[in-house]
């Protein structure tokens, strides 16, 4: 037995042992407070910009209200991706070995929507809507298992950074805190599991891509953490918190040098397996 | 903005940002996703253009492939209402 087959025995019991009903874990209030901060305030996207000194503390604070729902529909929107790219690789001969794990994986992103499209239907308007669409294309042998999981990586090792962070931050409703817990919890084996696959896929199949095939391979995923990243700036936070020629400040915002500073930090750390295979360089790609 | 207004300023985007794509070679029928004129990640900055162009968001049902397969498209989808105003 190989070491990432005993990785997935181990996740599968660990998932068994957690396994929770998707109504336990987050006591929902019966609304939410305006006058409290919904996301860590050095995290929004506008913190250190010269447009978020000029709001006053209710604005900021609304600000951070339609951050946390517009960070909790991405998660959604992603897992929903995610979920679509494990269910169709569920008992494929190449992945066959993850098919256990795979189940509970699908499972406990299922139960994530849930919390997080809990919170947006509830205190919200619902999700915002996703500001993309998914190309279809042909792919080389293991090129679509590699991306997709590539992909989920990126974004896991993002959010999951976030979640940490906001768990912890003791200036938000209790509500916000756990979910962001609970989410994190179960992402830190769904991460151990990608770190792991990610590399197995690529060990497996470098030597059957092109140089021209593993050049488009890093080009979409360069495209992916930008698309992940401008998904954080989003102009419907800003004009539902009231703030004026919401495109214009989206535009501002991605180019500010503190949010640059800011997508960097969490972005060297999000590519980490990335970089130790031997695809990136660190620090290489455009953020 | 008016329909005129948005295809003169839709199609000086697509010929600023989009790949191996001229002047003589983009017509208003050129299928700019198919042809990867336009990639997913620069999919997002025209959705934020159109959005800035009508000073409204748009809704999910709006963001699919067949709004935005080349400028007839996005002008029917996203410019229709301010041509018959």
């Amino acid at each position: 037995m190989n070491n990432l087959n005993m990785l997935v025995d181990k996740l599968v019991v660990a998932s068994r042992r957690q396994y929770r009903q998707p109504e336990e874990g987050v006591v929902w209030p019966e609304s939410f407070p305006v006058d409290a901060w919904a996301f860590s305030p050095e995290w929004l996207s506008l913190y250190g910009t010269p447009i978020y000194e000029t709001l006053d503390l209710p604005t900021q604070q609304k600000l951070s209200f339609y951050e946390t729902v517009n960070f909790f529909s991405l998660n959604v929107h992603g897992e929903k991706h995610l979920v679509e790219s494990l269910t169709s690789f569920l008992y494929r001969e190449s992945l066959k070995e993850y098919t256990p794990y795979l189940h509970h994986f699908v499972d406990e992103e299922n139960k994530h929507m849930m919390y997080f499209g809990g919170f947006c239907g509830r205190y919200a308007k619902g999700l915002y809507p996703e500001r993309s669409f998914k190309v279809s294309r042909t792919y080389l042998p293991g090129e679509e298992e590699f991306l997709a999981f590539a992909q989920i990586l990126i974004f896991e090792e993002i959010v999951d950074q976030y979640n940490t962070n906001m768990a912890k931050d003791g200036r938000l409703p209790q509500v916000v805190r756990d979910i962001n817990d609970l989410h994190h919890r179960e992402e830190a084996r769904h991460l151990a599991f990608g770190r792991a696959v990610v590399e197995q896929l690529y060990r497996t199949y470098l030597g059957q891509w092109s140089a021209e095939c593993i050049e488009g391979v890093r080009s979409q995923l360069q495209g992916f953490l930008l698309q992940t990243w401008k998904n954080f700036y989003n102009p419907s936070i800003y004009k539902d918190s009231g703030i004026a020629d919401p495109w214009t400040v989206a535009l501002m915002a991605w180019d500010h040098p503190a949010a640059k500073e800011r997508r960097r930090k969490i972005t060297g750390h999000a590519l980490t397996t990335l970089n130790s295979i031997g695809l990136f360089a660190p620090n290489s790609l455009e953020v | 903005m008016d329909r005129e207004t948005a295809h003169t300023r839709l199609r000086e985007w697509i010929l600023r940002h989009g790949k191996s794509i001229d002047e003589a070679t983009l017509t208003d029928e050129t299928p700019i996703m198919e042809k990867r004129v336009i990639t997913s990640l620069q999919l997002m900055d025209l959705i934020l253009l159109i959005e800035s162009m009508r000073s409204a968001s748009l809704q999910q049902e709006q963001i699919a492939p067949g709004s935005f397969r080349n400028m007839t498209a996005i002008l029917d989808n996203f410019f229709s209402e301010a041509l018959a105003a």
